[in-house]
């Protein structure tokens, strides 16, 4: 039996344990890191181009991610498993088709996508539609569409040909993560941590099962369901300071990761230019390559990155690669790898951007006998 | 001291997301967020007010919530972009961001298709230019009063303005392959936000090219000109006069493409 002496020096080293986790250490590091740089370089000109790229990928990015977590948390209480599961069609084909197209009925951006696809994927959507809508919503949709239309002259071949490319790619990669993921425990991160303890009702809610209590708090943790609680308050007002609760969590959960994508895009952003690209510009494949590589380290907003993917005409980069560029990017960054640490475990991370990246350079390469623009 | 500490630790998620939600008011007034943002993106910095304040009341009115998080890391890691917010404002990208790109490229006058292949790859900063009027005294007066235009509207609409009167403020580019004769002045074209800021910029043709220093602002005032340099077309102007002007406020650094 232990003594209590015991029991805490045992809770002591599950404490430090957790404290000197890896994330932490990286956390901490990287907060030290960018201080220091503050302090001491401000008035680097390099440091100074690399700091307001960083403020204002985050201001950029923010008022999108507190959307999405709002989103996240009325989906959280206002839509019930049973709900959701009744949206999407039980053929996983035909499933992770609708999944793909679902940007252009709700419209989000890479970076709001994140916490409403970690939410859905909570309530039970399954994994690979998940991906795809992640993957599709970006492009597979009427803002990206004009912005692509207006950067190209008003030309709407080019508008389809990257919504056509980005539902090619999303289908394809969502059904590839489904195959290889059919387990959501060998690819989803426990979200344990990152919302049990903070949603205030003092219990795990990934780890055990409810039976029909109410903790006083306005959460009913029973909703119905056999093997894990719902969390829906009770009345209106109680639902909605639930659902804020929720997303005010997410919102800082996600937060984190987009504050360290940024910091990273922006130093990339500064230290590599795109007039590197001229040296590669004169093969297909190699610009191809060059411009996804550009896609993954410029970290653009998929409203803008046509624009940037145009004026690559102006140093004969071939409109492949412009395409490459313009499909991976919205999928594929610094930034936003760094938010799926928020959502996926790194082996599907790493699964995900290499199937990501692969199919979006062979899908460039086949449409090169078939496509001229 | 360390009870203000510890409270002010246990209500961290407050305080960020106040925080965050007094950025977004201070970055509204007087349109300060344009020195980040393109001028669109004040909806959405009003809706990142409103959903931080929501936020931040819902911890206040949940203090059992500050208690049960394990939140301090996410943010603290969320106040680091303000801390850069409030220290580097009014800075701009400058003249680094220039450094590595091919400048004819920055004032190149697209009349081609964005798929056209026949346009010829830049040669680099060392090119000779193709039709070196290097009489840099032989200023042409404008008959006209100058029109007021950015350099954003030159490169759009060249034909609109070749050979005209007009005027044009920028940043002086400081670059030392600049063709003989000649400086470059520019301005940053954002789409979004300044991590997507391109430059843009027209070639001066004038005697003081070297009187000015790098990042300097200045207003030209000439006539307007597409000329042919490193196999490309681009944007210039004979100028009549050459003034180094204050530099303006962080909010009107940049030109919206839209």
């Amino acid at each position: 039996m232990e003594t209590l002496g015991q029991i805490g020096c045992n809770l002591n080293l599950s404490k430090r344990k957790k404290v000197l986790s890896l994330p932490f250490i990286f956390q901490f590091l990287f907060i030290f890191l960018v201080l220091f740089l503050l302090l001491f370089f401000r008035n680097n000109s390099l440091f100074a181009t690399v700091a307001v790229r960083f403020v204002s990928i985050t201001l950029e990015a923010l008022p999108f991610i507190l959307l999405g977590s709002l989103v996240s948390g009325f989906i959280e209480v206002f839509v019930s498993k049973d709900t959701l599961a009744k949206l999407i069609p039980k053929n996983k084909v035909l499933a992770i088709l609708v999944a793909s197209g679902l940007g252009f009925l709700f419209p989000v951006c890479e970076c709001g996508i994140v916490p409403v696809v970690r939410r859905l994927i909570k309530k039970g959507f399954p994994v690979g539609c998940a991906v795809s809508y992640m993957l599709a919503g970006p492009i597979v949709n009427p803002v990206v569409g004009l912005s692509t239309f207006f950067a190209y002259s008003f030309n709407l071949n080019i508008v389809f040909l990257r919504i056509i490319c980005g539902y090619m790619i999303a289908v394809f990669v969502g059904g590839i993560i489904w195959i290889v993921f059919s387990k959501k425990e060998t690819m989803i991160i426990s979200f344990k941590n990152s919302h049990s303890s903070k949603c205030g009702c003092g219990h795990s809610h990934d780890e055990h099962h409810h039976d029909n209590h109410n903790d006083g708090d306005g959460h009913n943790h029973n909703g119905g369901l056999t093997n894990h609680h719902n969390h829906v308050p009770d009345g209106l007002l109680s639902k909605l300071t639930g659902a804020l609760l929720h997303s005010a969590n997410d919102c800082l959960d996600i937060g984190r990761f987009l504050v360290i994508g940024a910091f990273f895009a922006s130093v990339t952003q500064t230290v590599i230019s795109l007039s590197d690209l001229r040296a590669v510009s004169g093969s297909p494949v190699l610009s191809l390559i060059g411009m996804m590589v550009m896609a993954v380290l410029m970290n653009l907003c998929s409203e803008a990155d046509a624009f940037v993917a145009a004026s690559f005409a102006s140093v004969s980069v071939p409109f492949l690669a412009q395409m490459g560029f313009m499909v991976l990017g919205p999928m594929l960054d610094i930034k936003l790898m760094l938010m799926y640490f928020g959502l996926f475990k790194k082996r599907a991370i790493i699964m995900i951007s290499a199937v990501v990246f692969l199919s979006v350079f062979f899908l460039m390469i086949m449409l090169k006998y078939f496509v001229s623009v | 001291m360390g009870l203000l500490i510890k409270y002010i630790m246990f209500r961290l998620p407050v305080v960020v997301l106040g925080l965050w939600g007094y950025a977004c008011l201070w970055l509204l007034t007087d349109g300060r967020y344009k020195a980040f943002l393109h001028p669109k993106f004040s909806i959405a910095l009003i809706m990142a007010f409103v959903l931080n304040c929501f936020f931040m009341l819902i911890y206040l009115v949940k203090p059992k919530m500050n208690a049960m998080a394990d939140n301090k890391m996410p943010c603290l890691i969320m106040l680091l972009p303000l801390c850069f917010l409030w220290s580097i404002y009014g800075q701009g990208l400058g003249g680094y961001s220039f450094s590595k790109e091919n400048i004819y490229a920055q004032s190149y006058i697209n009349r081609q298709n964005v798929n056209d292949s026949k346009v010829q790859p830049g040669l680099g900063k060392n090119t000779i230019l193709e039709n070196p009027d290097n009489d840099v005294n032989t200023i042409k007066q404008p008959k006209q009063e100058p029109l007021n235009v950015s350099i954003l509207e030159l490169i759009k609409n060249p034909d609109k303005y070749k050979d005209k009167p007009i005027s044009v403020e920028g940043a002086v580019l400081g670059d030392e392959y600049m063709p003989k004769g000649y400086m470059f002045v520019f301005r940053y074209v954002i789409v979004c936000c300044a991590a997507d800021a391109r430059p843009m910029g027209v070639f001066i043709k004038t005697a003081d090219a070297k009187k000015f220093k790098p990042e300097s602002w200045v207003k030209v005032t000439g006539v307007f000109k597409v000329i042919t340099m490193d196999n490309q077309e681009v944007a210039s102007i004979d100028s009549d006069s050459v003034t180094q002007i204050k530099v303006p406020p962080a909010r009107e650094w940049y030109l919206s493409l839209f």
